[in-house]
């Protein structure tokens, strides 16, 4: 869930008025809320959820990727809907790894095992796909995440090609960047993408352990993290995302934590550890932010999903 | 059960099927692979060696750290592939275990398992009684049934030539 919009807005409001309430507020912590989940196949459970999303309804959209499915639930985990099956149909999913909603509310879902994103009304009817394996522009080879620009682009992260590509909002590709490296700029295996208030990208550089900044052309703006267990250290950084006061939320997927730093990369603060207890992660993998400030994460390997509170004042 | 018991029971089993045959093939293979805690890598890994030719289902299991490859019904999973592909899901092999089923051959003095139709056949490795048994196999046009441990890691440029399989199960 990307909130750029509400951002953006709030950093034109700043720009002129002091009073519009996007005043920076500082972050004092982030608080447990609630979680839902249970290992299994039934209707609200999970296995292996590994991707969250939130529509403009603050709808919970689950990508279950062990059940091979998308589950839908309200804000507090009652369950809605689910749809998909194992497979390569039209309509069936194999290894939906991550998923989004962009502004008319069609759902999003990255396919690993099938090297496509295929896109659904709410309701999970399916409307179009797009992509085949391969290493050319507009082909994938485990496409990871999905985010959306202020222009209702998609952007999708392609794990084993190293790269951003970017489509219009039906699918055509319009622009891509990132090659294979360690070097400022390169990427190795990016897991998700953001897009800030400016409309830059934010790239989750997983196995780089860092977080890379770029302009919507794709060039490197600032690179931030390196692998460790210290704070503003990574292992793994495999998700992204950002509060309505543009900062910025990394999901350490090794160090079973979510570390919060400003819009310059500098640590701001950290939570969770590894355990199974209410605010605990077993390896969390995404996060979504909705604009009143509640989180969500998947973690993953708790077959649960966790809501959390941001804490300001 | 001690080598000499399991000889002479793999004889007595092994008599009455003298002469007829099967077709050969690799059945099943178990990659154990490092860094599989990671979805994005362990999926990843699922999508590659499922693309492998043979291979029916891939089984990760995380906790344990292995891949369980199974094979067409009819078909043998191409060992050649597997090592390139473990490496380009950007993983190192830890140990590969091979189902394999096939006649047995003798090859410069070794004892051999024709395994499947692409030349990929196995040196096989065992106590000094099971070769005894393995050399009267040879002659036999019998199906066996292998489980083993491939060597750790496999050489460069290896198509063509025989794999070494130590032998842990026997079956015929």
């Amino acid at each position: 869930m990307k909130i750029h919009r509400f951002a953006f807005t709030c950093l034109l409001a700043t720009s002129f008025l002091t009073t519009s309430g996007c005043e920076p507020r500082t972050l004092t912590s982030i608080e447990f809320v609630s979680q839902w989940g249970t290992m299994g196949s039934a209707p609200g459970e999970l296995k292996e959820p590994i991707g969250v999303a939130l529509d403009t309804e603050g709808r919970v959209y689950v990508a279950d990727a062990g059940n091979s499915r998308i589950q839908k639930f309200t804000a507090d985990g009652r369950f809605l809907a689910q749809w998909g099956t194992q497979g390569s149909s039209t309509g069936e999913l194999d290894r939906p790894i991550h998923l989004a909603v962009n502004s008319k509310g069609l759902v999003h879902v990255p396919e690993y095992g099938n090297d496509r994103v295929q896109v659904f009304d709410e309701n999970g009817v399916f409307q179009f796909s797009w992509g085949t394996k391969g290493k050319d522009q507009g082909e994938f080879d485990a496409p990871g995440a999905v985010d959306f620009d202020g222009n209702d682009h998609t952007l999708v992260t392609d794990f084993y090609n190293h790269r951003i590509q970017v489509f219009d909002e039906n699918g055509n590709a319009i622009s891509q960047f990132g090659t294979k490296g360690h070097d400022p700029g390169q990427l190795h295996y990016p897991t998700d993408v953001a897009v800030d208030g400016n409309g830059n990208f934010i790239v989750a550089d997983a196995y780089n352990h860092r977080i890379q900044r770029f302009d919507p052309t794709g060039k490197f703006l600032q690179v931030w993290g390196r692998q460790g267990k210290k704070q503003g250290e990574f292992e793994v950084a495999n998700a992204v995302a950002l509060d309505a006061a543009q900062r910025v939320y990394v999901v350490d997927f090794d160090n079973h934590r979510v570390q919060v730093f400003d819009d310059s990369g500098k640590f701001a603060l950290e939570f969770g550890s590894k355990g199974n207890a209410a605010g605990q992660f077993n390896h969390p993998t995404d996060i979504a932010i909705d604009s009143d400030g509640t989180i969500y994460i998947a973690d993953w390997g708790n077959n649960r999903i966790q809501k959390f509170r941001i804490a300001e004042r | 059960m001690n080598t000499r018991r399991l000889l002479v029971v793999i004889t007595i089993i092994l008599a009455p099927w003298l002469g007829s045959q099967t077709i050969a093939q690799v059945e099943q293979v178990d990659l154990g692979v490092d860094g599989l805690a990671c979805p994005f890598c362990s999926y990843g890994l699922e999508k590659k060696l499922n693309e492998i030719k043979g291979v029916d289902e891939v089984s990760i299991y995380i906790d344990k750290g292995i891949a369980s490859i199974k094979g067409n019904k009819g078909e043998s999973i191409d060992v050649d592939q597997l090592d390139p592909v473990v490496k380009d899901a950007g993983f190192t092999t830890r140990e590969i275990s091979v189902v394999a089923v096939g006649k047995i051959t003798m090859s410069e003095g070794r004892p051999v398992l024709l395994a499947n139709d692409n030349n990929t056949n196995f040196i096989l490795k065992s106590n000094e009684a099971l070769e005894k048994l393995l050399n009267q196999l040879a002659g036999a046009e019998r199906s066996v049934r292998v489980v083993g441990t491939l060597m750790n890691e496999m050489p460069q440029n290896h198509k063509g030539h025989p794999y070494t399989l130590t032998i842990r199960e026997f079956t015929l």
